[in-house]
């Protein structure tokens, strides 16, 4: 059951838009700062085949222009 | 508060976040902060005003099951800018004191009588609707305010406005100041 957080960074004058890809997507949960362009995005996924599905979906995101991991946990 | 393994780790996660974003981007706020409280799944914040005196600060209680555990001045409320009076910060406390009165006295037959606080408040609304019908609404402003005051003067230690002096709630203020206060 993985759990990973992220700092999102989207696409210039994206940001809107990235955060309605990521609150369409399964297991994300994201919320936009108030006064920069960024993302916190927390990811909980039920196992890694669904995590695996997920990263390639975040990957095919055209509003995302990265992602910095602050946080990453995996049960044994 | 139940919290398990798991929202605790995902808070942890959440934490991580907000504080890489914090060293990144020195005085980044996230609105949004509440919803990523609740997503931990330990403790859902609940926005309120707070309901001490005619202030209006804005609130933010922390809600376990159907308890309220916890409570901090709400940061995106203009008037308290995240702060509470002594008052605000026990109002959790008082919803759980011993001596707290959980029924109404009606006055039935000439007697007052024993009535749980749900009947008594349908009883408040239903008379409220008669007076708007007959006489309007500004009657019934007035009589709002009156159930203000006398509410402030049962709270143990709290501030009772001068009954002639200026109200600390602006609206009644504006419309009739000296009228709404003679109500009191």
């Amino acid at each position: 059951m993985p759990v990973f957080s992220y700092l999102a960074y989207p696409k210039r004058g994206a940001k809107e838009q990235l955060l309605k890809d990521l609150a369409s997507l399964d297991y994300c949960e994201a919320t936009p700062a108030d006064n920069e362009e960024i993302l916190i995005l927390v990811t909980d996924t039920p196992d890694e085949d669904q995590e695996k599905a997920l990263q390639k979906k975040l990957k095919e995101l055209n509003s995302l222009e990265s992602l910095g991991m602050t946080f990453g946990h995996v049960d044994q | 508060m139940s919290i398990t393994r798991r929202s605790f780790i995902k808070t942890m996660a959440l934490n991580s976040a907000a504080a890489a974003a914090a060293t990144l981007f020195p005085g980044i706020s996230f609105g949004a902060w509440k919803s990523l409280d609740q997503a931990s799944g330990g403790m859902q914040w609940k926005k309120t005003p707070c309901r001490f005196c005619g202030t209006g600060c804005g609130l933010l209680v922390g809600v376990s099951g159907e308890r309220a555990v916890a409570v901090k001045g709400d940061p995106n409320c203009t008037v308290n800018k995240g702060l509470c009076c002594v008052k605000g910060y026990h109002s959790v406390q008082i919803l759980y004191g011993e001596d707290r009165i959980t029924k109404a006295l009606v006055r039935k037959n000439g007697q007052l009588v024993e009535t749980p606080l749900k009947e008594a408040l349908d009883l408040v609304a239903t008379k409220m609707q008669e007076t708007i019908k007959s006489h309007g609404n500004y009657r019934r402003l007035c009589f709002l305010q009156a159930v203000q005051g006398l509410y402030r003067h049962q709270q143990p230690g709290s501030q009772c406005p001068p009954v002639h002096g200026q109200c600390r709630n602006r609206v009644f203020n504006q419309l009739r100041p000296g009228r709404a206060h003679g109500l009191l």
